[in-house]
């Protein structure tokens, strides 16, 4: 089943189109990714699924539900976390967490255990009672987590949780969603970060320009979008003539000469790697040392947008 | 409720946010009040032609109530110090007063005002009743000179003080000033308007508001939560000025005679403070960020105190101002305090309380519905 369907979606702005005719599915039980360039669309994207911005065009289903209509019952059974700290700094992150508690209605006993539940999820319990201003930036975020799962929802919106978050933790709330996700929360998560999409999420979508330009798990991504390979091949005696010369051969698309290091690019459709390889060593060229890269959900991003997610 | 609770614990939990709700209203009062009385003070021209032990006695006494200024025994002089209000009244003690009074003879002074200046009449009456004691008191003393001086330096201690309280304060005026001090108070609930863009405006800064509203708690749930404390809050503010203020000015300000018409002022001045919210609540809602709304509200509410009445009498405006202020919530709120005051009852002042009450209803329901993106 499909936990979020959207059709032909859009979000308009006076003169700027920041969602354009999106056509997302993400099913229940999955991790689902959102990469995406600064301003393509993720922010706007969720911020409409939760409910907090009118849609323009198109419609949202969420849970089996439409937006519009049945908002409220929703809303009981979806978490979010925004990308920007949202919590009161005044409060100690016991006392926020049990607010939000409150917000969804949870009470009494149920609330408390769910709360500690919740602050011992995020690592936050030894240090409930301060104040959450003078939480470190990573504190901060757990937070900002730990407010957002306090009721245990069925659909969980993760906003880029990890900026400005060292590794450590990092991992540590990468690990957590992967704990709620085992335990049967459907995760939305968008990132900048490459290595956090690929390390969590089941399936990807990609947002440029406001526009959903490709979804599917990452191997179904790359195998269909990336149509070349990757290598770097460093050869004794490197000359400019020998870079030359592999660069005129045909299905070499690229060949750039870094001193003994070539970097490579070819098409397989003309001819592999492999048979590049074998080529180079039967004209007795000096081969030290080869590197095939694995393409990524980078070279992905790279191929469908001709640039960099981070620049 | 969380919302609310966590709004009142927010409000009262900030020594800064007592002092502007309570504090400040009473000392602005008692500052605004001090010097209406410091007006209060008469000047009173004195001719004394008996220069006695009686006449200086008396002439101590009025001190308190007055600044007296002595006069030679000349009409023409006294008539252009009372015509150039130098002086408010004159009193001219004839020769011989005190050998008189002694005697039992009941000498009378004369005492001098401008027909149409009311204001001197309360110690006209009081210097009168002066005289006709003291007359009583020489009576009684049968001419022994000792015996009467005792007897009227310990019947003239402190009379001009009791007395001065007593009657210097005409029905009218009372209710007048009572109307200023409440002028005084709108300026503290535009505070409170202030206040409700604050709260509003700190939740939507934090992100804490669009987060908020992606849980079930709806925005009209949320909004009226934030009405809830801030009404709240006034009510706190209003019972304990009103309540507090004629203590603290010594019986000086009353808000009423009866335990009813002070309840129907802090009921009227409650719905005039709902209206403010309502107001401040509505700018806060739909501005994305405190400059906006501190620009617009600082705008609003200068004027509004301004036509209102709030700050001086609406009937020194020109004619075209006082219309236009017709349509501001202070005048409404004023006049519906002084009907309540007159003890005319909340049905008098029906038609400017449906206003306050309709304003605030029309500002929440527009912010209630109009749906806008809850994102900043
Ligand atoms: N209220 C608004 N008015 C006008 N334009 C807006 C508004 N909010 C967002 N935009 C524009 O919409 C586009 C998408 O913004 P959005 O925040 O969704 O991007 P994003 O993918 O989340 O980016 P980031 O990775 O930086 O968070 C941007 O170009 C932004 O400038
Ligand atoms: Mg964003």
């Amino acid at each position: 089943m499909n936990i979020i369907e959207t059709s032909k979606l859009v979000k308009r702005y006076k003169n700027h189109t920041a969602v354009d005719r999106i056509d997302l599915d993400v099913r229940e039980g999955e991790v689902f990714g959102l990469l995406g360039p600064n301003g393509a669309g993720k922010s706007t994207l969720i911020g409409m699924l939760v409910g907090t911005l009118k849609v323009t065009e198109g419609s949202v289903r969420v849970l089996g539900k439409d937006i519009s209509r049945d908002s409220t019952a929703i809303k009981q059974d979806i978490g979010y976390v925004p990308q920007d700290l949202a919590f009161f700094e005044k409060l100690s992150a016991y006392d926020n967490v049990i607010y939000w508690g409150r917000l969804y209605g949870l009470e009494g006993p149920e609330l408390k255990s769910a709360v500690q539940e919740a602050l011992e999820f995020t690592g936050l319990w030894d240090r409930r009672k301060d104040t959450s201003e003078n939480f470190s930036g990573g504190m901060k975020r757990r937070l900002n987590i730990a407010c957002a799962i306090v009721h245990k929802p069925k659909l969980l919106f993760m906003d880029e949780p990890t900026v400005g978050v060292d590794p450590q933790s990092r991992n540590s709330i990468l690990e957590s969603i992967r704990k709620l996700n085992h335990n049967g929360t459907t995760v939305i998560y968008t990132s900048h970060y490459m290595e956090e999409v690929e390390a969590i999420c089941d399936r990807v979508g990609i947002m440029d320009f406001g526009k959903l330009i490709a979804v599917g798990t990452i191997d179904q991504l790359v195998t269909e979008t990336v149509k070349e390979e990757f290598a770097t091949i460093e050869i004794n005696n490197m000359s400019l003539q020998l870079a030359e010369a592999i660069k005129r051969i045909p299905g070499v698309t690229r060949c750039e000469r870094n001193q003994n290091v070539l970097d490579i690019q070819v098409n397989p459709a003309i001819m592999s790697t492999i048979q590049l390889l074998e080529m180079l060593i039967s004209k007795r060229i000096d081969i030290q040392a080869i590197n095939v890269e694995k393409p990524t959900l980078e070279t992905v991003f790279l191929t469908l947008t001709g640039k960099k997610l981070r620049d | 409720m969380t919302v609310l609770l966590n709004n009142l614990k927010r409000i009262f939990l900030k020594p800064i946010n007592i002092v502007l709700m309570i504090v400040v209203p009473i000392v602005l009062n008692l500052m605004f009040i001090s010097i209406f009385n410091a007006e209060q003070m008469y000047e009173v021209g004195i001719i004394d032609l008996d220069d006695s032990k009686l006449t200086a006695s008396i002439i101590e006494e009025m001190k308190i109530a007055a600044n007296t200024h002595e006069y030679e025994n000349d009409d023409a002089v006294i008539n252009s110090a009372l015509i150039n209000s130098t002086i408010n009244m004159a009193i001219r003690f004839p020769e011989n007063y005190a050998e008189d009074m002694i005697n039992g003879k009941c000498p009378k002074v004369e005492i001098y005002a401008v027909e149409e200046n009311t204001d001197s009449v309360p110690l006209t009456m009081l210097v009168a009743a002066i005289g006709t004691n003291c007359g009583e008191i020489g009576k009684l003393c049968d001419g022994d000179e000792d015996k009467f001086y005792d007897c009227v330096e310990d019947y003239l201690e402190g009379t001009f003080q009791t007395e001065y309280n007593n009657f210097d304060l005409s029905k009218g005026e009372q209710i007048e000033r009572a109307v200023n001090s409440l002028g005084y108070l709108a300026m503290g609930m535009m505070f409170l308007m202030s206040f409700a863009t604050t709260l509003l405006l700190e939740d939507k800064m934090s992100r804490v508001y669009s987060r908020i509203l992606t849980t079930p708690t709806t925005r009209a749930s949320y909004l009226l939560q934030h009405l809830l404390s801030y009404v709240i809050v006034a009510a706190v503010q209003v019972v304990l000025i009103i309540s507090l203020l004629p203590v603290i000015m010594d019986g000086q300000l009353s808000f009423g005679d009866s335990f009813g018409v002070t309840l129907q002022v802090m009921l009227v001045t409650l719905i005039f403070a709902t209206a403010c919210i309502a107001i401040g609540l509505t700018v806060s809602r739909f501005s994305k960020n405190n400059v906006v709304a501190g620009a617009f509200i600082g705008l609003v509410n200068l004027p509004v105190l301004m036509l209102g009445g709030c700050m001086w009498p609406r009937d020194l405006m020109p004619e075209g101002l006082q219309r236009v202020g017709d349509f501001v919530p202070t005048t409404w709120f004023l006049k519906a305090a002084e009907e309540v005051l007159y003890e005319n009852g909340l049905g008098a002042a029906w038609k400017e309380l449906a206003l306050l009450g309709g304003l605030a209803a029309i500002l929440i329901t527009v912010s209630f519905l109009v749906e806008t993106d809850d994102k900043c």
